[in-house]
């Protein structure tokens, strides 16, 4: 797929991340950063990020006819993760030093509505459509984190981190797509489209 | 007496959010079930007016949640099925809806979301409570 098309597919992932997160928080939200990057940018694209020690990640597999086709992952700062917890499962006061089971739950369904959200807004750059499998929610360090988001190397990531400033929130939507699955081989290595 | 209703989503997040905006309406929730073989069997036991489904869940037994709809279409010709999924996909939707599912709902459910099905619920169920504006 040419350029222009892998950049409408991130805008458009901007824009519904931003609509479906707004809705879901009630405030204001807006696009941080966005990056579009091949699979052998990523490590100094996550590790260059300024994020804090201890993370947490919710991801989806995607498949399409039976095979891996990518993955799609929500990223936040585990402070961010037990703000946003409360805010949406309606808890009043301090957050809490720990994700508890609904907290837990309440950010498995938001991340799966946004890359939901997100994995239709990059159709027009896919030619199968993949089936995410079910959000599943990790605890852990960068480098856990980094480990286990890592792409195979023919995928192709968009990299988009919103933020609701007057909240304190901010979050990451990666989606890393399989070149199997792109309508064609994108000429594109890493850059930043809009910071 | 309301409208009997059986919430079937794997998010006990969920369930309490749909529930919230069911009962608003006026719909008595029966029964809640986080997959679609528990819903197959609280359908059979239950024999609700109204069933909500998400369509991503954990397969129990083989069955996925267009199996458990069909089955309980097979079972209820007439049983209004409520489609509510973070799966906003055309493919999918058109799937539910070409098999007779009141309406198919892409979350986040807000009341705006809500109120539009709220209307066709309405028309299906009179005796609901009126929307707002």
């Amino acid at each position: 797929m040419g350029t222009a098309a892998l950049e409408r597919a991130a805008a458009n992932v901007a824009d519904v991340g931003i609509t479906a997160l707004g809705a879901m928080i009630r405030d204001t939200v807006v696009l941080k950063s966005q990056r579009i990057y091949d699979a052998e940018h990523y490590e100094p694209s996550l590790a260059h990020a300024p994020l804090p020690d201890q993370l947490v990640i919710v991801s989806q597999g995607l498949k399409a006819h039976g095979q891996h086709a990518g993955r799609m992952s929500m990223v936040m700062s585990l402070d961010r993760a037990l703000a946003l917890a409360g805010l949406i499962a309606g808890w009043n006061g301090q957050p809490a030093a720990a994700l508890n089971r609904i907290d837990v739950d309440a950010i498995k369904e938001l991340a799966n509505i946004l890359l939901g959200r997100c994995l239709d807004a990059v159709s027009e750059a896919i030619a199968l459509e993949p089936k995410p499998s079910l959000p599943a929610l990790v605890q852990g360090t960068l480098g856990m984190i980094a480990a286990s988001l890592r792409p195979s190397p023919n995928a192709i990531c968009v990299e988009t981190t919103l933020s609701a400033s007057a909240r304190g929130l901010e979050l990451t939507l990666l989606a890393a797509l399989d070149s199997s699955i792109l309508r064609q081989e994108p000429a594109r290595t890493g850059s930043d489209i809009s910071l | 007496m309301g409208v009997r209703t059986l919430i079937v989503d794997d998010s006990a997040f969920m369930r309490e959010i749909i529930r919230q905006h069911l009962e608003l309406l006026g719909c008595q929730i029966v029964g809640e079930a986080e997959n679609a073989a528990q819903a197959l069997q609280l359908f059979m036991a239950l024999q609700p007016d109204l069933v909500t489904i998400d369509v991503v869940m954990p397969q129990v037994g083989g069955l996925d949640a267009i199996g458990a709809f069909r089955k309980m279409r097979a079972k209820n010709p007439r049983l209004p099925v409520l489609v509510m999924t973070a799966m906003p996909f055309n493919q999918t939707r058109d799937a539910f809806l070409a098999e007779g599912a009141v309406d198919y709902l892409v979350k986040p459910l807000t009341a705006q979301v809500f109120r539009q099905t709220a209307r066709k619920l309405k028309r299906l169920f009179p005796d609901l409570r009126d929307v707002e504006a």
